[in-house]
């Protein structure tokens, strides 16, 4: 008998069709390897008929490293989801792989 | 290098900014010469096409854009700047008769797509995924000369963030009086 028990969850990958699209906006990731930088643009959502169709374009992010624009966008688009904030991590963190590693990087799926 | 330009920003190549042709590309793994003005990809039918029209209007000399590769599925982005080109937008901001699923047209003004509409003509080059082909079409935008549209248009400015705290008064007040000797005569007031 143990004086604590502590839960164990297998990780599982929410398929992309659950998703809940963010009501705050979503983010374009690119690689400018003109300028050896990472642009994050933040859009917050454009509605017609009750469906996102595009972005209003609110500001842009630029840096080499993936902590630097994690903490960033943090102070600057608060609110989002959990699951956007984690996803932002982890695309933001390959694309500085790519950067460094003279990679082409392309924007993957939730 | 040349940032008078392409205000918008984003994942192109910069070449020869006198030069008349910028190219679009579609699913495509190809490379222009250097004697185009820019190249790049386009992906969505949306934000895509609004960056491409801001960046293009920037540069008075690009007066082609050649649209290559094979279409994007579902977006069709390609035939969507081609439509946008030919027939400009509705008032909804949706693109006359483009064949994407969302193309509408929201960070940019009826202006800069006017302005758009008559400083470029579009060469239709979707699914043609012969090189050769492109780089003659290329060559013959380019030996048309047809000489810059005029004043580059800034459709979109991205303006730096102020850094200077305004709480902090010193910052606003402080003065440093140096003497013709490069002393420091007077810190602050």
């Amino acid at each position: 008998m143990a004086d604590k028990e502590v839960s164990l969850i297998k990780a599982k990958k929410t398929p992309e069709k659950e998703v809940n699209l963010d009501s705050r906006g979503f983010f374009v990731i690119e690689v400018d390897s003109d300028q050896k930088n990472i642009r994050v643009e933040y859009y917050s959502n454009v509605y017609k008929k009750d469906r996102i169709v595009s972005g209003s374009f609110e500001k842009v992010f630029i840096g080499k490293q993936a902590d630097a624009l994690c903490d960033t966008i943090v102070k600057n688009v608060p609110e989002l989801l959990p699951e956007h904030y984690m996803y932002l991590g982890r695309e933001i963190q390959r694309a500085q792989c790519n950067l460094e590693k003279n990679k082409k990087y392309v924007q993957g799926g939730c | 290098m040349e940032n008078k330009y392409y205000p918008w920003g984003g994942e192109f190549t910069r070449c020869t900014s006198n030069s008349c042709v910028a190219v679009v590309l579609l699913n495509i793994e190809y490379m222009p010469s250097d004697k185009v003005a820019i190249y790049g990809p386009l992906k969505t039918e949306n934000i895509g096409i609004e960056k491409i029209v801001a960046n293009v209007i920037s540069n008075p000399n690009i007066r082609y854009l050649v649209v290559c590769g094979e279409e994007i599925r579902g977006h069709r982005s390609g035939m969507s700047l081609i439509a946008l080109n030919k027939n400009g937008i509705d008032d909804q901001h949706r693109i006359i008769d483009a064949p994407g699923a969302i193309p509408y047209i929201e960070n940019i003004n009826s202006e800069a797509i006017e302005r758009f509409r008559s400083q470029v003509k579009t060469i239709n080059l979707i699914d043609e995924k012969d090189k050769n082909k492109i780089d003659i079409a290329i060559d013959k935008c380019i030996k048309e000369k047809p000489g810059s549209f005029g004043k580059p248009y800034i459709a979109i400015r991205i303006v730096p963030e102020a850094t200077t705290n305004l709480e902090d008064q010193r910052a606003l007040h402080s003065k440093i009086v140096v003497d013709y000797m490069g002393k420091i005569e007077k810190r602050g007031e």
